[in-house]
């Protein structure tokens, strides 16, 4: 009973101090928010990155340059150290490991910057710089892409470093982009994309390093299958343009890819970036890593590399994400502590700007406890309201971040929300103590008195 | 009704303890309608203080209906205070963000009856001191004469044995005073017992006994009192 007398009366205090209750709830907005959205964050940054990295499937090998120190275990630990040697695996490794029988497929990988260069029919020259990619065609499989148009280099064309190519759709965009703007100059009525985009899409593409996205890219008529562009002072033949993928971390937007033979002879290297190991099962994937470090270690006596097999990997990721996890736990947590002390001052301040209310309801027969529950309550009601609040604004958010923004979504599981909420109630309880408790222990005859 | 024996209070002070009542001694009967007068300074609002349990003294022994009140715990003074005593201020000591509906609702809220018995004496109340359609306004929206009726109302909404009025009318104009006063009059004799603390003699003139608070202690009204004053 006195519960709900304590509870009436701790509406009737936050209805008759609107203003009041704007400001002191104010922090606890900004800190459910937070809560909401860093851990919104957190959570869809590990969730793409592990879907990436799971999609690669779990009976993938990756064989990369330097030493992976490993655990007790025996399990590799990519947080406790990674050498940093340059590279020395080379194509004749991916050859080797092609030759074991429960290998299903490899997929040699070489990276480095590059220049592509496209001269139009109007004689216009558009150089880009993107990510030279030289593989094999089993790289689609691995990176889970799919071709826009055109099709995907074969191996016998890798075989005879046939010069062909294919683009990342955002190279392919770029390359097409300066082209349009000169049909663009010659008919003034045709609106300008880049104009038309909205300011967050192009503080996106700043950071994205995209400039044209794919509902930009151009149409089939105008693609550039077919036609040549020049790579590091050769020609090439595009044959084939890869859909716009635009997630976390991977992306082959910006890729110009070509066979990997091709590749070592356009960058007169000898050395792959690493080399995707496909088993053909995923029961015998120990057995799988030894054979392939033994064929690799055949030209490898001191070896200068590592096998890592894919759920290594994706432990190493789940562990730097717990740590994120706990570092936005950390900064929400002190959001929150910070928001709980500026409410419990200006529940303090509101004790003593009622000091008078005070002993009238006590003069006219509220007890203690009544005054100590009614003060609680208000506090409690605060944080609840800013906590509800805070988390219809980061819903809000994160709604609107997976309709508009599509680097990553973000993830906002149940336990996030009873957390937030569970958290600013908690919040109240503690700081709504002590000024309830000063409230209550007020004596009736001096707060009747009091100026 | 109520009987007081020797009761002392003294507050601290920078010069050290100052005593404000010593030895008071004191008897009303039910229903009785009693003025206390007395100079500034003198212990009159810490005696209606003492008389409407905010304050306990420092010792001597207060009987109220026969109850002990010096030998009650603050749980049982809170109740019976809700119970039996209704209080006018001077400076009414209305919650400003409440409306004329809930403060005079309040003495109610930490009573247990029923929502509607509640509802019907607070209009009821409010009916008495004549303001029965002001109900949703709040109390900065009404004048002095109003708020005090206000105050009166919420005094008397629990039907209470005791009403302690202290200096009523203290800032009110003569047509207001009176039509406070009037409210008394009829609620003496209605049986409610009243105190009222003044220094208007016109207003304690009203009352069926007139005593003076000077040094600590209580004296009936005669003429000699009346010369010292």
């Amino acid at each position: 009973m006195k519960l709900v007398k304590a509870f009436k009366m701790a509406l009737l205090g936050i209805w008759g101090n609107k203003f009041r209750v704007i400001l002191s709830i104010f922090g606890v907005i900004i800190g459910v928010f937070a809560v909401i959205v860093l851990s919104a964050i957190a959570l869809g940054v590990k969730d793409t990155v592990m879907k990436q990295m799971g999609s690669l499937g779990a009976e993938q090998i990756m064989v990369m340059p330097g030493r992976v120190l490993k655990d007790d275990g025996g399990a590799h630990n990519f947080l406790s150290g990674v050498s940093s040697s340059p590279s020395t695996l080379t194509n004749t490794d991916a050859e080797e490991i092609g030759k074991l029988k429960s290998v299903e497929s490899v997929t040699p990988l070489l990276e480095t910057v590059g220049r592509i260069q496209y001269e139009s029919q109007f004689g216009e020259a558009r150089t880009v710089e993107g990510m030279l990619v030289g593989t094999s065609d089993s790289y689609q499989e691995v990176i889970h892409t799919s071709l826009e148009e055109g099709r995907f280099f074969t191996n016998d064309e890798g075989a005879n470093k046939d010069r062909v190519v294919v683009l990342g759709s955002g190279i392919h965009a770029s390359l097409m982009n300066q082209n349009q703007n000169q049909d663009l100059m010659d008919d003034e009525t045709e609106t300008n994309v880049e104009a038309e985009k909205k300011w967050w899409q192009k503080l996106l593409d700043k950071f994205t390093g995209n400039t044209v996205n794919a509902e930009e890219a151009p149409t089939a008529e105008e693609s550039l299958v077919g036609k040549e562009v020049i790579i590091q002072g050769d020609t090439f033949t595009v044959v084939g343009v890869l859909e716009s993928v635009a997630t976390l971390g991977m992306t082959s937007n910006s890729s110009i890819l070509m066979p990997v033979q091709t590749a070592l002879d356009v960058t007169s290297t000898e050395n792959l970036t690493n080399i995707y190991v496909k088993a053909d099962s995923i029961e015998n994937l120990d057995q799988v890593e030894k054979e392939v470090h033994g064929a690799v270690g055949l030209n490898h006596p001191e070896t200068d590399f590592s096998t890592v097999k894919q759920t290594e990997m994706l432990g190493a990721i789940e562990t730097v994400t717990k740590i994120l996890q706990v570092m936005l736990i950390g900064i929400t947590a002190t959001a929150l502590v910070i928001s709980g002390a500026g409410i419990m001052n200006v529940m303090v301040m509101s004790v003593r700007e009622r000091t008078r209310e005070i002993g009238i309801r006590k003069a006219l027969g509220a007890s203690t406890l009544e005054i100590l529950l009614q003060f609680l309550f208000e506090t409690i009601l605060l944080c609840l309201a800013g906590g509800i609040i805070g988390l219809l604004l980061g819903y809000g958010f994160v709604q609107w971040w997976n309709g508009a923004i599509t680097i990553f979504p973000l993830v906002l599981p149940i336990w996030v929300i009873q957390l937030a909420l569970g958290s600013s109630i908690l919040i109240g309880c503690i700081c709504g103590i002590y000024p309830a408790i000063k409230a209550a222990r007020l004596q009736p005859s001096r707060a009747l008195r009091f100026e | 009704m109520m009987t007081l024996s020797n009761i002392n209070k003294s507050y601290k002070s920078a010069a050290g303890r100052e005593s404000v009542l010593g030895g008071l001694d004191f008897q009303i009967d039910a229903g009785e309608y009693v003025a206390i007068m007395g100079s500034s300074g003198t212990g009159k609002s810490t005696l209606m203080n003492i008389l409407g349990t905010l304050e306990r003294p420092d010792c001597g022994e207060y009987l109220f209906r026969g109850k002990k009140i010096h030998r009650m715990s603050n749980r049982k003074l809170t109740l019976m205070r809700n119970k039996e005593i209704g209080f006018v201020f001077q400076n009414y000591q209305l919650i400003p963000n409440l409306s004329i509906y809930q403060n005079v609702m309040l003495p109610l809220e930490y009573h247990r009856k029923g929502f509607m018995k509640k509802r019907d004496r607070v209009r009821k109340a409010l009916m008495m001191v004549g303001l029965e359609g002001k109900s949703r306004q709040k109390p900065q929206q009404l004048s002095g004469g109003q708020k005090q009726r206000v105050a009166i109302a919420r005094a008397i909404v629990n039907e209470p044995s005791l009403l302690l009025a202290d200096e009523p009318t203290g800032s009110l104009d003569e047509k207001t005073t009176e039509s406070i006063l009037k409210l008394f009059d009829h609620l003496h004799q209605r049986g409610v017992t009243i105190i009222l603390i003044t220094h208007d003699m016109e207003v304690a003139k009203r009352a069926e006994r007139i005593m003076y608070l000077k040094g600590g202690l209580l004296k009936e009204h005669t003429y000699e009192t009346s010369q010292s004053l």
